[in-house]
């Protein structure tokens, strides 16, 4: 067909298409597409999304190596944290590739002091600390119970009745305890300073640990806690008064990411009986923590939810009365018909996206609202082609008839 | 150079020898795919056995039968552009595309090469034989592992990483059981012998521990069955009982124990015990996945997108979602409304392998939550296999149709002969 008969065509196509039937499913079809993002405006998710944008964008500019933000859980008076064990297996992994979202520490924020006196230095240790009952080895490898750190051994926790309890060092660490004794850097010099004691001193009072392991230097894990709490020591759970466990969970730079961990924190925490607090180690710029905290001590409005729900329900039933209004009238959608409405259903999107990217306010370009649209843009497309083949058929039907 | 091509032509010691040459290549290369392709510096020989096994169909078809336009040859290389868009805006990573290309071509070639050949049983025989050979191989170099029996208690007894991804590995044991277990439903007298080598893939197949070799292959019996017992529900479900029983049996044997930790912790993950990461990981990549593509909805984030933005540092073990985040919804539209066109074909079309076609257009569609398909070589061989055999009707008299004549070879339904 030439150039000239196809246009036409095209024009005629479009000309039966807007009738009075025609412009009904139009303004039914659009609206539909045009009413999902405001509709999902309102849901308690997309707060939460907008809060890990927030906390996203904080990563990126407030932070000294743009990669984590950590947030400290400590429980309000009385309260005792658990282990940590089961929140760690639980996060561990769960977004692979920074395989950093969860600690527990002691002194991550450096606001108490924690010395080691072999190590002869000035610095202010934070712990993490651990339940330890088996290690893991995986093809001449071990690894820790629970957080991804590699170890040298399987781990010996015999501890002598002197000591207070058992500890793992860094390589690092190892090595200088080998300089001093004059060894050489070799796999049994390392296994030499198991069960060698070293005085960690909480405060000014000392306590004897046994070396139980020694875990490497070498992974994102390992990584992650230098940079959001600079040196640490690894000790089994126990500690003097006065010393707290906390619960770190580090933020990044990936909005989902984030949401993710804020629904998990909401979910698990009654902020009435846990504080929240930024660990401020690895912050290079000041900010307002409220922006970050504040939405961790908020209940989430109900009625607006239940509003944004039913205006969603409202989105999706405009949609499906615009496909039965057209089984109804037999309203046949001719290709180019069907390429404009889809490409025009797409206008919406485009738009938000622009008011998105201008005021950086998720509310208007929120994750739920995205992934409805993209569904509905496909069952459109599914219901035209099976509209038409319905249409086809049945006058097929009505001419042989 | 126009004498010597008449020459070969009308030749037909050289028609025997290029179809013969067909047939050991085809051989050769299925044979490297599972066993060489994923091992530098061995899968060079896989890239030598593709270029031969392309030159020689080239060749074949311009000599012996001739090249013809259909509409739908479009949509695999707009698939690959499309990537190649949101590559460039987007992730950079060309190497992807590039293996995108190379899949696409290699498409083609068994889509020519299975057309040239025009026999179903013949192709089979040639998969099948390539199957057993690698399975030969594979016993070489486990056969302590398997005859070690100490091991098949262990929650890491899962061989094949020798050769691939043990799931790929699987993968292509599943291609054989179903191969195998067409010819036991479909094929007549002494045919049904091909379903022999089944049991043999089926062994092989537990052995590398992928869930998704088992679902696989769980998935395609049931559905060939469907298509032959479908006007006879009662034996249709009795057939079903007993496969089930079967199936139950076989997994509380010893050398199924790894398998049958890997699916109880599965099957508790999805009821929400928790605790089995890799499944309940996945699950949340494929969410992240479709919600990084729904924001980008025209361009999606290019070759391997999902594991450059999303931070989690590799693919989403879901091809929809995959496909969705890299392709946007023009790559999902494209991918998938080619699989949807195959199957929606295998209903108007008369062939003898149908059935065997549509098992797998519904596979795809229905393994795309558990694995990545639109990156692996199995994929494009099994779309080439597929779509010859709809634009074709490939010969073969195990199913009643006459078998192809290799002296008198009309191929009459071409459109266009170059």
């Amino acid at each position: 067909m030439k150039l000239k008969e196809r246009l036409e065509r095209i024009k005629v196509v479009f000309k039966d298409f807007f009738t009075k039937k025609g412009l009904i499913f139009f303004i039914l079809f659009s609206s539909s597409f045009f009413l999902i993002f405001p509709s999902c405006s309102m849901l308690t998710r997309t707060r939460t999304e907008q809060y890990g944008e927030v906390i996203a964008n904080t990563v990126k500019n407030n932070t000294k190596n743009k990669d984590y933000l950590s947030v400290l859980i400590t429980p309000k008076a009385e309260k005792q944290l658990p282990t940590g064990f089961f929140e760690a297996n639980e996060l561990n992994g769960i977004f692979r590739g920074a395989n950093f979202n969860f600690a527990s520490t002691v002194n991550a924020s450096k606001q108490q002091k924690i010395t080691v006196t072999e190590f002869d230095d000035d610095v202010n240790y934070s712990i993490l600390y651990a339940n330890v009952f088996s290690n893991h080895e995986y093809q001449g490898h071990y690894r820790h119970e629970y957080f991804p750190l590699e170890l040298m051994f399987r781990g010996n926790h015999d501890v002598d009745a002197e000591d207070y309890s058992f500890c793992y060092i860094s390589v690092t660490q190892a090595n200088y305890l080998l300089k001093i004794k004059g060894l050489e850097q070799n796999e049994n010099n390392y296994q030499s300073l198991l069960r060698n004691k070293i005085t960690i001193n909480y405060g000014d009072n000392p306590f004897i640990y046994s070396i139980a392991n020694i875990f490497l230097e070498q992974n994102t894990f390992y990584e992650g806690l230098i940079s959001t709490m600079g040196d640490f020591i690894m000790t089994y759970a126990k500690h003097p008064s006065g010393f707290n466990k906390t619960f770190n969970y580090y933020f990044n730079s990936k909005p989902f990411q984030n949401a993710f961990l804020i629904e998990r924190l909401k979910t698990i925490y009654d902020f009435s009986e846990y504080d929240i607090n930024i660990n401020s180690y690895n912050i290079s710029k000041t900010f307002d923590e409220n922006n970050v905290i504040s939405y961790f001590y908020e209940n989430a409005p109900k009625d607006l939810n239940f509003l944004s729900i039913v205006l969603m329900i409202l989105t999706f039933s405009l949609l499906a009365s615009s496909f039965v209004f057209s089984f109804f009238k037999k309203i046949y959608f001719e290709p180019p018909v069907i390429f404009a409405l889809c490409l025009f259903s797409l206008i919406p999107h485009l738009l938000f996206r622009i008011i998105y990217s201008l005021t950086g306010y998720t509310l208007f370009f929120s994750d739920v609202a995205a992934v409805s649209f993209f569904a509905m843009f496909l069952i459109s497309i599914v219901c035209f082609l099976l509209l038409n083949r319905f249409i086809k058929r049945k006058e097929c039907y009505d001419e042989n008839n | 150079m126009m004498r010597i091509i008449n020459a070969l032509k009308t030749n037909n010691k050289a028609k025997i020898a290029f179809r013969w040459s067909e047939y050991i290549l085809l051989f050769l290369y299925v044979f490297s795919l599972p066993a060489f392709s994923a091992r530098a510096p061995w899968n060079i020989i896989s890239y030598v056995l593709m270029a031969l096994l392309l030159l020689n169909t080239i060749l074949s078809t311009h000599l012996y039968s001739s090249f013809s336009w259909k509409k739908h040859f479009i949509v695999i290389p707009a698939f690959v552009l499309w990537m190649l868009v949101g590559t460039i805006l987007f992730s950079h990573q060309y190497r992807v595309v590039l293996t995108l290309f190379l899949l696409s071509v290699t498409m083609f070639t068994f889509y020519f090469s299975f057309r040239f050949i025009n026999d179903f049983e013949t192709i089979s025989k040639i998969i099948i034989l390539a199957l057993i050979t690698f399975s030969l191989y594979f016993l070489i170099i486990y056969w302590k592992s398997i005859l070690n029996f100490n091991s098949f208690s262990s929650e890491t007894f899962r061989l094949g990483d020798y050769f691939d991804n043990v799931n790929h590995i699987g993968t292509y044991y599943s291609i054989g059981v179903s191969f195998s277990f067409y010819f036991l439903l479909f094929a007549k007298k002494m045919a049904k012998l091909y379903s022999v080598p089944g049991i043999f893939f089926l062994l092989l197949g537990m052995t590398t521990g992928s869930r998704e070799f088992v679902i696989t292959t769980i998935l395609i019996v049931f559905l060939l069955l469907f298509y032959k017992l479908r006007k006879k529900k009662l034996i249709f479900l009795l057939t079903v009982i007993s496969v089930f029983v079967v199936a139950i049996v076989l997994i509380n044997l010893p050398f199924m124990s790894t398998m049958k930790i890997r699916f109880e912790k599965m099957v508790i993950a999805l009821l929400g015990g928790g605790g089995e990461g890799s499944t309940t990981t996945r699950f949340l990549w494929q969410i992240y996945g479709v919600v990084l593509g729904s924001k980008n909805i025209i361009p999606g984030y290019g070759a391997y997108g999902f594991g450059n933005v999303s931070g989690v540092g590799t693919y989403t073990h879901a091809n929809y979602s995959e496909i969705i985040c890299n392709g946007g919804i023009i790559g999902f539209l494209l991918f998938y409304g080619y699989i949807i066109y195959i199957f929606g074909k295998t209903f108007k079309s008369n062939i003898a392998i149908k059935h065997l076609v549509s098992t797998f257009a519904v596979a795809f569609v229905i393994l795309s939550p558990v694995s990545i398909i639109y990156t692996n070589k199995e994929t494009y061989l099994l779309l080439g296999f597929m779509l010859a055999a709809l634009d074709t009707s490939f010969k073969g008299e195990v199913f009643g149709t006459p078998r192809s004549n290799i002296i008198n070879n009309n191929e009459t339904f071409y459109m266009v002969k170059i």
